[in-house]
């Protein structure tokens, strides 16, 4: 029965295909949206989480790769060998650069992390294809960087006015707005026009040492400096990136959610003014006001659940096609994202239909008479 | 028992000084298998008795009872189910869901009055036979004509078994023939299945098929002349 009563209450074809059209695209809209922050948040992720070092020396007042000003001298990392428990303590810099193919062509403003050649700490994370710099003129970048610029494994390249050759592919290093792209550490202080300054010293702890206690005794001996562990430094570099987009996300999904609500408003309430004589012939035949609303909120229901899911495979087909052509738009769909947007949709939707559902008690069965 | 019971009914209509009294003390037994026909003119209070009879409206004074239960003693959920169960309305336009097939229009009755579905449908399929629409049963109703529609109308308000119909102005809207189609398989099945009905209606065409002819003129009930 409540199939059959479902059914009855639709409203016309037409109008419900386009509500659903135009929940889809906020499903599609909300779904991207989650996508481009997961992406960028597995970017800022991926580098530190990845890079080998359990503790990162800091300027003082500097938490994470994204906005970092201060600079710190070359030899620090020389004096953080010498505090007990430290195995390794390799500087690092991490500089915005400019780099263009050799031939010349597009540029792009590159996020350039600079690092002991061969395998000291702070180098790129495992490659998707090619090889690690072995030389000082060699340099690994991000896939979507390599795209952008038109080059690819053994393409020269100008980084910060400085020849070098590409020799590895990285991903989940796409910050969106740029990219990183990693080489020599001396490399990168000339293209930056950094001498003898860096930006963090990336510290391996020796086996067994305790990491927090490690932490506190780097504190006392690099005066002027911030210590952190590799989980905080991952933690402040997400919530460096989460701070400035956060906000606009949820704008953007709040208005998104707004539309989706409007369109089932707007749907519902054509379907309340417009079926009237066929709402108080159902009323006089012993369909209650609670069950007519309960019906019309599942005929809603199912609207906005199948816009939802038909925008959340279109974004996760989108996002197959951006990496495929145009992997500078980094998009990482989710299923627990999916599942959220429906969740949200569909309360969306119930409130955009609860009013005219609401109008429902208006309705007099003694209509069906007067028709 | 009696199929209906109206005892010394009064309803009012309108609010101020445009109050009027559309029924005045009407008092009405309807056993099974009759047909009553009620006539009058437009404004005489036809469809507050209808309305009344259907506990669609509550009376301001006086009793109604539907096979022997006192609506007045029931909420507004036990009145809507023993209207679900026990009543079949028929009205002046079909009014048939459009979104729904003319079997589904029928079957959904059924199912608002309780009935299983294998046995709704059995029963739709049985008077959508006996009423010439079988062929017309998984059409929409707008692709039905208007007499075939009202008749899709009468399976409607009767597949579920009721005790009581109500009909307002049934034929109205339909020309002789359609007219007349529509009131014979009204009175032939409604006595097949032991239902009272109730009509308002002033279509002489309707004459032939009532067991008593009442009138009712400024909400008085009276036999007619």
């Amino acid at each position: 029965m409540p199939g059959l009563l479902e059914r009855g209450l639709r409203g016309r074809p037409v109008r419900a295909a386009l509500t659903a059209l135009g929940v889809t695209l906020c499903a599609l809209l909300t779904v991207v949206l989650f996508a481009a922050h997961r992406s960028l948040a597995a970017a800022v992720r991926t580098y530190p989480g990845l890079a080998g070092a359990d503790l990162w020396v800091a300027p003082y007042g500097t938490d994470n790769l994204i906005r970092s000003t201060g600079v710190l001298a070359w030899e620090l990392s020389e004096e953080a060998l010498e505090v007990a428990g430290v195995a390794a303590a390799d500087p690092i810099l991490r500089a915005f650069v400019t780099a263009e193919p050799e031939a010349g062509g597009q540029r792009a403003t590159l996020l350039a992390i600079g690092y002991r050649l061969p395998d000291g700490l702070g180098g790129p994370p495992p490659l998707r294809e090619g090889r690690r710099p072995q030389r000082w003129d060699e340099v690994v970048l991000d896939r979507a960087a390599a795209d952008r610029l038109g080059v690819g494994i053994g393409s020269p390249l100008r980084v910060g006015g400085l020849a070098v050759t590409v020799t590895g592919l990285t991903t989940g290093t796409n910050l969106l707005a740029t990219q990183f792209v990693f080489g020599d550490l001396g490399t990168a202080c000339r293209a930056a026009g950094l001498q003898g300054r860096v930006s963090f010293v990336a510290v391996g702890a020796a086996p067994g040492a305790d990491k927090d206690a490690l932490a506190r005794a780097l504190r006392e001996r690099l005066a002027g400096t911030s210590v952190l562990t590799g989980g905080e430094f991952v933690a402040a570099n997400l919530r460096e990136v989460s701070a400035g987009l956060l906000p606009l996300l949820g704008l953007l999904v709040t208005l998104g959610l707004a539309v989706a609500a409007v369109l089932v408003a707007l749907l519902a309430q054509g379907l309340v003014e417009e079926r009237r004589e066929d709402l108080a012939v159902l009323l006089a035949l012993g369909v209650s006001p609670f069950r007519m609303g309960a019906a019309l909120l599942r005929g809603v229901a199912a609207l906005v659940a199948t816009g939802a899911v038909t925008g959340a495979t279109l974004a996760a087909l989108l996002a197959l096609a951006l990496d495929r052509w145009a992997p500078a738009v980094a998009l990482q769909p989710r299923v627990d994202d999916a599942l959220l947007t429906l969740a949200l949709l569909v309360a969306a939707g119930a409130l955009g239909a609860a009013l005219p559902v609401a109008r429902l008690r208006g309705v007099d069965p003694l209509e069906a008479f007067r028709s | 028992m009696s199929a209906l019971v109206l005892h010394d009914v009064v309803r009012t209509r309108g609010r101020g000084t445009r109050r009027t009294l559309a029924l005045r003390g009407v008092s009405l037994s309807i056993d099974a298998g009759e047909i009553v026909l009620v006539e009058g003119p437009s404004g005489s209070g036809k469809t507050t008795l209808l309305a009344v009879a259907g506990g669609l409206l509550t009376p301001d004074r006086g009793t109604v009872g539907i096979l022997g239960r006192d609506l007045g003693a029931l909420d507004a959920a036990a009145r809507r189910r023993l209207r679900a169960r026990s009543v079949g309305f028929l009205f002046q336009r079909a009014s048939l869901l459009e979104r729904l097939s003319v079997r589904d229009n029928v079957r959904l009755a059924a199912a608002l009055a309780g009935l299983p579905p294998a046995e709704g449908a059995r029963e739709a399929d049985a008077l959508l036979d006996r009423l010439g629409l079988a062929g017309r049963a998984p059409r929409r109703p707008s692709e039905l004509s208007g007499g075939e529609e009202q008749r899709a109308a009468v399976a409607r308000a009767l597949v579920h078994r009721p005790s009581l119909v109500l009909a307002d102005e049934p034929t109205a809207c339909l020309d002789g023939a359609s007219g007349r189609a529509v009131a014979e398989a009204l009175a032939a099945l409604a006595r097949e299945r032991g239902a009272a009905v109730l009509v308002a209606t002033h279509d002489p065409r309707l004459a032939p098929f009532g067991t008593r002819r009442l009138s009712l003129l400024d909400g008085e009930l009276r036999a007619a002349a």
